[in-house]
């Protein structure tokens, strides 16, 4: 339990200090990679409380769909390329803060699984060893319990029976409007911004070979030759 | 027999929440003519209104349903109905406005968007969990983030916006800190389980009532209490007139509905003295932020907002009270009126078009409505005054019996200060009909002034002269009235 704890303790602090990191930033990428490092964080703290599941779907949407639209979004919204490579050197903090997260990991499928290397490292030695408490350890006879295989249920298995499409289905049916709230949502705002830019363009009309033969040098240089 | 049915009624009546989801989403994509889009999404809107207004008048009460996930008794189904009014009553507001042409500008996913907050607010009204609570809240709340943008004034309406998604948000996770609180003091998410487990235990512990504090004082946030008053007059400044209205008075009925639950179920068991003196210094404060903060106001809609502050303190009042029946009945004749004079007064601002396209806005723009049109002025300082809680109206009335059951606990200093206060309110309420008669009559003194033919009353007659009614009438039959709330407050408990 103490371990467990000190473990949670750790993590909240890297989310503290990831946080602050995220609101203080001035460059998107650097608040992208503490929020991978945040998720990472948070799917830890599920593996304590058992939740496989949550913790591993966790991981998929946010650093996987998430996290690389965010990628997306920079690449297209315009920044000084050049500045982030001589600047890359910064980041290799980030990656201190990632092996933190995967030891604290790592440390909690250590804990909770109970990996046998206490006992097994204990038994194998303890031929070597003289002291009397290694006399005291007694075989015990592992016979198949059929009765906690009947009744051991995995985590996906609870959540669906249980939670999601069983007794608390309400909860399941709420989640889905909230979700549909928001893709309507995104609609609303966004709409008016639409409609403005097509007034816009209504004298200026779009000439797409134009756009298509437009370079980045080529427009650049002129701008350097007017001034 | 009914027993027999449950589940399969259950399964009509949400069917009949998000069918008509469903149906609005594929007929605003399908439709290409846009007016007429909108008449027909206007009109299922007003029909799934009434349909499952219906549908709750019919249902049988007092059960719980669906694992002990909801519950429905007497109060719950009242509120019900006064929120499916008021919302019906809006969406004829719009339709009048889409019909004359862009004064109240909406979009078919604006209303969409209200019907699914409709459906949060329903079902926090009737939660009897807390994490259906929580999760039917967030429902409505985040669609009140995206209606709190309106398009007409950008700059103001987003600024508004945010902030209120920010305090919304903060707010929400306090409610969730404390429904954890009470989680792990009893191990328990249903009210009636909470409330057993903390009777048995005869002592309540500290992390139940932080738990119990935090989920009041994250209502109380979204209500709009004096230390976070701010935010709510900045976001109702940016969103129109009317959205404004929806705002105020489905959040106020909501929040008051699921506190009404909270107190009667729970809290009124256990005597949390910190929460108590909080909340009186919070309602005194409101109080006199509310009236010191509107004297100086230009704009309606700043009045309004700060009027609805200091409503929402009064309305508050029961949870400080030891009598708990009592002042619950009166807190909600209280909501009534209010919800009612509101009402009137938009509906009257909202019909008195200024030129072609905007409505009101300023104070001083007031002073032209005794000149060109009298009846429309002597309805309004009716309103104005019934608002305030002038002796021959029956807000007075409202507003007394929630005062004075506080001299019979022996605070007689704290009823002083409110009784002082509410006096303070009256004078913002007047400062507008002095503004409406004598401003003018100066001003007709000192030059001519042109009779202006555009202050007319275009729409909302009827809603008018039922709400004159109702203030007239209301006084003849107040004893029963009130005794009708008392009896269903009664019969729910």
């Amino acid at each position: 339990m103490d371990s467990t704890l000190g473990l949670l303790v750790i993590l909240l602090g890297i989310i503290m200090i990831c946080t602050l990191v995220i609101l203080r930033s001035v460059n998107p990428i650097y608040s992208i990679l503490n929020l991978i490092v945040i998720y990472g964080c948070y799917a830890a703290i599920l593996l304590t409380v058992e939740m496989e599941f949550l913790a591993c779907i966790y991981i998929l949407v946010n650093v996987g769909a998430i996290a690389v639209l965010f990628l997306f979004i920079v690449m297209m919204i315009n920044i000084n390329i050049v500045e982030i490579q001589e600047t890359m050197r910064k980041y290799n903090i980030y990656m201190i803060v990632g092996i933190i997260g995967v030891i604290g990991i790592i440390g909690i499928l250590i804990t909770n699984y109970n990996i046998r290397l206490k006992e097994e490292v204990i038994a194998d030695f303890s031929m070597f060893l003289t002291t009397s408490e290694s006399n005291q350890l007694t075989v015990v006879p592992t016979y198949l319990d059929y009765y906690t295989l009947f009744t051991e249920t995995t985590d996906i298995r609870t959540m669906g029976s249980n939670v999601i499409y069983g007794s608390q289905s309400i909860w399941f049916i709420m989640a889905c409007i909230i979700l549909l709230i928001g893709m309507v949502g995104v609609i609303y705002i966004t709409e008016d911004l639409i409609i403005e830019k097509r007034h816009l363009n209504e004298r200026r009309r779009q000439d797409i070979n134009s756009q298509v033969l437009r370079e980045y040098k080529t427009t650049i240089r002129n701008y350097r030759e007017i001034q | 027999m009914m027993i027999l049915f449950e589940s399969s009624l259950n399964m009509i009546k949400y069917s009949v929440y998000i069918v008509p989801l469903i149906l609005m989403i594929i007929l605003s994509i399908s439709i290409e003519n846009a007016s007429k889009k909108m008449n027909i999404i206007l009109k299922s809107m007003k029909i799934t209104i009434i349909v499952i207004g219906i549908l709750i008048m019919i249902e049988e009460s007092t059960y719980v349903k669906l694992n002990g996930h909801l519950i429905k008794t007497e109060i719950i189904e009242l509120f019900e109905i006064i929120l499916l009014g008021v919302t019906y009553v809006i969406i004829t507001i719009f339709e009048k406005g889409v019909k004359e042409g862009t004064k109240t500008k909406i979009t078919e996913e604006g209303i969409i968007l209200m019907y699914s907050s409709i459906i949060g607010m329903l079902i926090s009204m009737e939660a009897h969990n807390l994490i259906t609570l929580f999760l039917s809240l967030e429902i409505s709340s985040i669609c009140f983030y995206i209606l709190a943008l309106n398009k007409n004034s950008r700059k103001v309406s987003i600024e508004g916006g945010l902030k209120y998604y920010i305090v919304g948000g903060i707010a929400s996770t306090i409610i969730l800190l404390g429904i954890v609180c009470i989680y792990k003091s009893t191990g328990s998410l249903m009210y009636t389980d909470i409330f057993i487990t903390l009777m048995e235990n005869g002592k309540v512990d500290n992390i139940a009532q932080m738990g119990l504090s935090l989920l009041v004082l994250g209502l109380i946030i979204k209500l709009g209490i004096a230390p976070f008053h701010g935010w709510l007059i900045d976001t109702y400044e940016g969103t129109g007139m009317l959205m404004t209205y929806f705002l105020t008075i489905t959040q106020k009925i909501v929040t008051i509905i699921i506190l009404i639950n909270l107190y009667l179920m729970i809290i009124a068991y256990v005597t949390i003295q910190g929460l108590n003196q909080v909340l009186l210094i919070g309602i005194i404060v409101t109080l006199l932020v509310g009236t010191i903060g509107s004297l100086r106001q230009q704009k309606l809609i700043r009045f309004i907002a700060y009027s609805a502050i200091v409503n929402s303190a009064l309305l508050i009042m029961f949870f400080v009270g030891n009598n708990t029946e009592e002042l619950v009945s009166y807190s909600i004749y209280y909501l009534v009126n209010y919800i009612i004079g509101l009402t009137v007064l938009i509906s009257i601002i909202m019909g008195l078009n200024k030129n072609r396209e905007g409505n009101i806005e300023l104070l001083g723009e007031l002073k032209n409505i005794w000149l060109n049109n009298r009846v429309v002025g002597v309805c309004f300082i009716v309103v104005l005054l019934y608002l305030a809680g002038l002796p021959p109206f029956t807000n007075f009335i409202s507003k007394i019996i929630l005062i004075l059951p506080y001299i019979i606990e022996g605070r007689l200093y704290i009823t002083m200060i409110i009784l002082f206060l509410t006096v303070g309110i009256m004078i913002y309420y007047v400062n507008i009909v002095k503004i409406l008669l004598i401003d003018k009559k100066q001003q007709e003194e000192r030059g001519g002034v042109q009779k202006l033919e555009t202050y007319q009353m275009k729409s909302g007659g009827t809603i008018i002269i039922g709400g004159m009614l109702w203030i007239v009438f209301s006084q003849v039959y107040l004893d029963e009235i009130i005794n009708i709330i008392k009896i269903i407050v009664a019969i729910s408990n």
